[in-house]
C-alpha cells in the first residue's frame, strides 16, 4: 500500500495539476494530441514529441510533462477515428480496429463505432491509471535491490523493442539500432572526457541533439509523404452518421470485454518489447475466441471487434508509462520520447524519479488521468469538428510541418549546426523509407545508448566482471534474454498474422510491422 | 641576594631565548610548508561595488524600457537554468531603470564555449545581453584549449553568483572507515562522481596525491543517483558542496549515518567547524612533507574550483551600466525572498563575488609556472597520478 510519503506526494501532486499553468498545458497538449492522432495519416506521437519536446523543456517540470502526457495521453483516443473514416491506421496500435471499425462506418454506423471505441478507451484509461497507482509501492519494496548492474540489464531488455519496430525486417533493424548507438556515441565521452567522433568540430563536443535529428528522421518524411500520396484530396471519408449514444451503450453493454482487453494492454504495454503492435491483435485475437458468436461476425462490423483494440490500445499507452518511469525502461518508442524529455530536464526516470520526485511522478499519474478523461469526452462531444479534420488537406499540413520542423530544430541551441543536422536527417529518414529500413529502432538506440554504457561502464568499474555473478542478474539475465528471444519470434510472428488479418480489408493494405505505419506508403 | 637574583635572570633569559626558539621553529616550519592562506572567509555585499550616484543615473536612463537578453551554456530544463529562471525574477527590479528580462538564447555546445564565443564577440555590446557561463570556460581559456574564441580578460565580468569553495569529503558508516587513520588504511573506498574533471573528482584525486588513499573513484552517476548508490550500498561515499549537503543529507549526519573527514578550503568551514581542511591534514600526514609544490597545486585547485557559476557581459560593456547590474545582482542576492526561493529550488545558497575579485583569480592563475597548470592537469584527468 501507499505509505505516508507517497500519500503526501500523491495529494500534493493532485493539487500542483489542479494549478492553471499546468492543468493549462495540459489541454493544449490534449488539443496537439487530438490533432496529431486524427490528422491525415496519423503524423504520429514521434513527430509530435519531436516537436515538442524542445519547448517542453524549458518549461517549469509539472507543466512539461502535463504538455507531452496530454499531447500522448490522448493519442489512443484519436486513433479510431482514421481506421473508422478512411479505413486506414491511424497510430501504431490502431491496426486491428480496421477490421470491424471501416465495415461499420461504411453501412452508416461510424458515430456509434466511434462512440464505442472513445468510451471503452476512456473506462480502460483509468483503470489503467489505478494500475499505475498500485504499481508504485509494489515496485519501490524491490528498488533497493536494483543496481546499476541491474538497470543495464533492463535498459538491455527496453533494446529489444528494436525486434517489435522492425517488424519482419528485424536484421535491419538491428542494423538502424546499431546506427543509433553509434550518433549517440559522438562527442566528449562524459566518464573519462575522451573525445570521440568529433573530427575537429567544436560543434560536436556535446554529442548531436536528439530532437534535432528526431524532428528530421520523421518531419521532412512525413511531410513529403503528404505531398505524394495527396491526401485529403484524393482519399473521401466515410459520413459519419449512425448513433454515438448506442456506441456509449455498447461500450457498457460489453463491460467485461473492456476489462479483459485493458488487462491485455497493460501487460503487453507493462513488458518492454513487446511494443503497441501487438497489443490490440493480441485483444482482438482473444475476444474472436472468447465472445459469442464472434467467429462469425467479427470481421463483418461488430461492434466488439471495436471495443476490444480500442481499450487495449489505450490500457497499453498508460500500461508502457510504468516501466518507463518506475524502472526507466522504455515501454515503447513514444515512451522512448517521453524518457529523453525527462532526462533532458534533469530527471532521471527509474529509482531516480521513484525517490527524490515522488511527488512528479504523482503528477504524472494524474495528467494520464485528466488527460484520458478530457480526451476521450471531448472526442465523444467534438465528434464532428474533429472528425473534419482528418479531411485536411495536405496543403496545409506539409508546410505546417517543414515550418515547424525548421522553427524546433534551430531553437534549440540556436545553431547553424543544427539546422544542418536536420536537414540530414531527414535526407536519412527519407533514404531508409525508401529502403526499407524502419527509422524507430534508430531513435531507440540514440537514447537508450547513453544508459547503456553509462551503466555498463559503472558496473564494471564498480565490481569488475563480478557483476554478472549477482544472485539479480543470475535470475534478470535468462529472463531478459528468454523475452528478447520470444519478442522477436512473437514480433515476425504477429507480423505474419497481422498481415494476413489485415489483407481482408482492402484498405489496410500497409504491413503494420513499420512504426511509421502507413505514413510510409507513400514513399516506397 | 645578588647570586638569586643572577640565577634568576639567567633562568628567565634562558625561558624566554627557548621560547623564542621554539616560536622560530614552529613558524619556520609553517613557512617550509608554504604560506597557508588560512584567513577568515570574506563575505562581498552589493556595497563593495562603488558605483557614484551619477553613475547609476546614467544606467538609469538607458535601461529603462530596455530588454536583457540572456545567453546561456545550458540546457533548458537543467539545474542551472532554473538558476537563472530565479534569477531573471529577481534581477530586474534592483537595477536601475527596471528593463524587462527577454528570453533565453541556450546555445549548448562545445562545452560551454559556444556561448561564451557568441557572448564575447555576437551579443550586443550596450549591457543589454548577460551571459551565464561555464566553470569549465576559464579552463578552457588558462589550458588554451581548441575552439577559445576570446580573451578572458576582456569580458565585463559581473558576478559569481554560487560558490562551491566549501567541499565536504565523506563516507557511509559501517564499511570500516570511521577515523582519517581508518581511510588512509583502507584497501579500496568507492566513491562516486558525475564526471571526470569535475571539481569533486578533483577532490578526490587530490586526497590520493597527497595523501594517499586508495579511493576507486567511478565516474557516471548523477548528483541524485549518487545519493541512491550510496544508499544501497554500491558506493561508500562521495564529494558533495558543503551547503548542499547540510541542506539535503542532514538527515543522514542527524542519524550518524555518515563520517565527515575533511573540507576543501584552507579555513574551515563556519557551519561544520569540527571537520579538519585538507590543508590541515596534508600538513600533517604527507610524506614526503608538505611543500611549497604541494601549496601552489592547492592553490590552482582552490582557484579553480571555488567559482561555480559566473555571470559576464560582452567586452567594452559602458563601465556605469557594468557597475549598476553589479550592484543589482549583489542587491538581488541580499534580498531573503531571492535567497529563500533560490536555496529551496536549487539546494544551493546563493552568494555575491563581485566581477573584479573573479578577474583577480583568472589573472592568477593565467600567471602560474606552466609545470604547475601541467602538474593539476594531470590531476583532473583519468591517467594514473605521478608520484609526490
Amino acid at each position: 500500500m501507499l505509505d505516508a510519503a507517497m500519500l503526501d506526494a500523491a495529494v500534493s501532486a493532485w493539487f500542483v495539476v489542479l494549478q492553471p499553468a499546468v492543468f493549462g498545458a495540459l489541454f493544449i497538449g490534449i488539443i496537439i494530441g487530438t490533432f496529431i492522432a486524427i490528422a491525415p495519416q496519423g503524423l504520429g506521437t514521434p513527430l509530435a514529441y519531436s516537436l515538442l519536446i524542445p519547448v517542453a523543456v524549458t518549461l517549469p517540470p509539472p507543466v512539461a510533462i502535463a504538455l507531452l502526457l496530454g499531447m500522448d495521453g490522448v493519442t489512443s483516443f484519436g486513433d479510431s477515428f482514421l481506421p473508422v473514416l478512411f479505413g486506414i491506421p491511424g497510430g501504431a496500435g490502431s491496426q486491428a480496429i480496421i477490421l470491424d471499425g471501416a465495415p461499420m462506418g461504411r453501412r452508416g454506423e461510424a458515430r456509434r463505432a466511434l462512440g464505442a471505441g472513445f468510451t471503452a478507451s476512456i473506462l480502460s484509461a483509468l483503470l489503467s491509471v489505478f494500475v499505475w497507482i498500485l504499481a508504485v509501492p509494489l515496485i519501490g519494496s524491490i528498488l533497493p535491490l536494483i543496481g546499476s548492474p541491474e538497470l543495464f540489464l533492463l535498459v538491455l531488455w527496453g533494446m529489444s523493442m528494436v525486434s517489435v519496430m522492425s517488424g519482419s525486417r528485424p536484421i535491419k533493424g538491428l542494423i538502424v539500432a546499431a546506427f543509433g548507438l553509434l550518433i549517440a556515441v559522438v562527442g566528449m565521452e562524459p566518464f573519462t572526457g575522451v573525445e570521440r567522433f568529433m573530427f575537429g568540430q567544436l560543434y560536436l563536443l556535446d554529442g548531436i541533439d536528439i530532437p534535432v535529428i528526431t524532428l528530421g528522421l520523421f518531419g521532412i518524411p512525413a511531410a513529403l509523404n503528404l505531398v505524394v500520396r495527396r491526401i485529403g484530396k484524393e482519399q473521401p471519408a466515410v459520413k459519419l452518421v449512425g448513433s454515438l449514444w448506442e456506441g456509449i451503450k455498447d461500450a457498457f453493454r460489453h463491460l467485461r470485454l473492456v476489462i479483459q482487453s485493458s488487462l491485455i494492454g497493460l501487460l503487453v504495454g507493462f513488458t518492454p518489447g513487446l511494443g503497441a503492435f501487438i497489443g490490440d491483435w493480441l485483444a482482438y485475437g482473444f475476444a474472436a475466441q472468447t465472445c459469442k458468436g464472434a467467429r462469425e461476425t467479427f470481421g463483418t462490423g461488430d461492434v466488439r471487434g471495436v471495443i476490444a483494440p480500442d481499450a487495449a490500445n489505450s490500457a497499453l499507452d498508460c500500461g508502457a508509462l510504468i516501466p518507463t518511469t518506475l524502472l526507466g525502461v522504455p515501454g515503447s518508442l513514444t515512451k522512448a520520447f517521453f524518457m529523453l524529455a525527462l532526462i533532458m530536464m534533469g530527471i532521471t526516470p527509474g529509482p531516480d524519479l521513484f525517490t527524490k520526485h515522488l511527488e512528479l511522478l504523482f503528477v504524472m499519474i494524474w495528467v494520464m488521468f485528466w488527460a484520458s478523461l478530457f480526451g476521450g469526452l471531448s472526442c465523444l462531444i467534438f465528434i464532428k469538428p474533429f472528425a473534419k479534420i482528418a479531411e485536411l488537406p495536405y496543403t496545409i499540413l506539409t508546410p505546417m510541418i517543414v515550418g515547424f520542423g525548421f522553427v524546433g530544430a534551430f531553437g534549440t541551441n540556436r545553431h547553424e549546426g543544427d539546422l544542418f543536422v536536420f536537414l540530414l536527417s531527414g535526407l536519412l529518414g527519407l533514404v531508409m523509407m525508401r529502403y526499407g529500413y524502419p527509422r524507430a529502432p534508430l531513435v531507440l538506440g540514440l537514447i537508450l545508448a547513453t544508459l547503456l554504457e553509462k551503466y555498463l561502464y559503472i558496473s564494471t568499474q564498480r565490481y569488475g566482471f563480478a557483476w554478472l555473478g549477482r544472485p539479480q542478474i543470475m535470475i534478470l539475465l535468462p529472463l531478459v534474454s528468454g523475452l528478447f528471444i520470444y519478442t522477436l519470434w512473437k514480433g515476425k510472428q504477429s507480423m505474419k498474422h497481422a498481415q494476413e488479418m489485415a489483407l481482408r480489408e482492402e484498405h489496410a493494405a500497409d504491413p503494420p510491422g513499420s512504426q511509421q505505419g502507413s505514413s510510409e506508403r507513400g514513399l516506397k | 641576594m645578588k647570586m638569586l637574583r643572577r640565577i634568576r635572570y639567567i633562568k628567565f633569559g634562558k625561558v624566554f631565548t627557548l621560547a623564542v626558539l621554539l616560536v622560530g621553529i614552529g613558524l619556520a616550519s609553517d613557512l617550509c610548508a608554504g604560506d597557508a592562506p588560512e584567513v577568515a572567509e570574506r563575505v562581498y555585499t552589493a556595497a563593495d561595488i562603488k558605483i557614484t550616484d551619477a553613475q547609476r543615473r546614467a544606467a538609469e536612463g538607458f535601461y529603462r524600457g530596455k530588454t536583457i537578453e540572456w545567453v546561456s551554456y545550458t540546457n533548458p530544463g537543467s539545474g542551472t537554468e532554473m538558476m537563472l529562471r530565479i534569477m531573471a525574477k529577481y534581477l530586474p527590479k534592483y537595477i536601475p531603470g527596471n528593463p524587462r528580462m527577454g528570453s533565453v538564447q541556450f546555445m549548448r555546445g562545445g562545452g560551454g564555449l559556444l556561448s561564451a564565443n557568441f557572448l564575447y564577440s555576437r551579443a550586443p555590446k550596450d549591457g543589454t545581453a548577460i551571459g551565464q557561463i561555464s566553470a569549465g570556460t576559464h579552463r578552457a581559456y588558462i589550458f588554451k584549449r581548441k575552439g577559445v574564441e576570446f580573451d578572458l580578460n576582456k569580458f565585463t565580468w559581473i558576478a559569481n553568483y554560487l560558490p562551491q569553495n566549501h567541499r565536504l569529503i565523506y563516507t557511509r558508516k559501517g564499511i570500516g572507515v570511521d577515523t582519517l587513520e581508518q581511510l588512509m588504511k583502507a584497501p579500496r573506498v568507492n566513491m562516486g562522481v558525475t564526471e571526470v574533471g569535475h571539481n569533486f573528482y578533483n577532490e578526490m584525486r587530490l586526497g590520493i596525491y597527497l595523501l594517499g588513499f586508495k579511493f576507486n573513484i567511478i565516474s557516471g552517476y548523477s548528483d541524485k543517483e549518487i545519493d541512491l548508490a550510496i544508499e544501497r550500498g554500491e558506493l561508500d561515499g562521495e564529494v558533495d558542496a558543503a551547503d548542499s549537503f547540510l541542506v539535503e543529507k542532514r538527515h543522514w549526519l542527524e542519524q550518524g549515518k555518515v563520517v565527515l573527514h575533511w573540507m576543501s578550503e584552507p579555513g574551515r568551514f563556519r557551519k561544520l567547524p569540527n571537520v579538519p581542511t585538507i590543508l590541515e591534514l596534508a600538513k600533517k600526514y604527507t610524506n614526503p612533507p608538505f611543500g611549497p609544490k604541494d601549496l601552489a597545486l592547492m592553490q590552482t585547485n582552490w582557484d579553480l574550483g571555488r567559482y561555480a557559476r559566473y555571470l559576464a557581459m560582452p567586452p567594452e560593456v559602458p563601465v556605469e551600466r557594468a557597475l549598476a547590474v553589479q550592484e543589482a545582482v549583489g542587491k538581488m542576492i541580499e534580498d531573503k525572498e531571492f535567497f529563500q526561493e533560490f536555496s529551496k529550488l536549487t539546494g544551493f545558497d546563493a552568494e555575491f563575488t563581485p566581477g573584479h575579485i573573479l578577474l583577480e583569480t583568472f589573472r592568477r592563475l593565467s600567471d602560474q609556472p606552466k609545470e604547475n597548470l601541467e602538474l593539476w592537469l594531470k590531476l583532473t584527468g583519468p591517467e594514473p597520478l605521478p608520484k609526490r
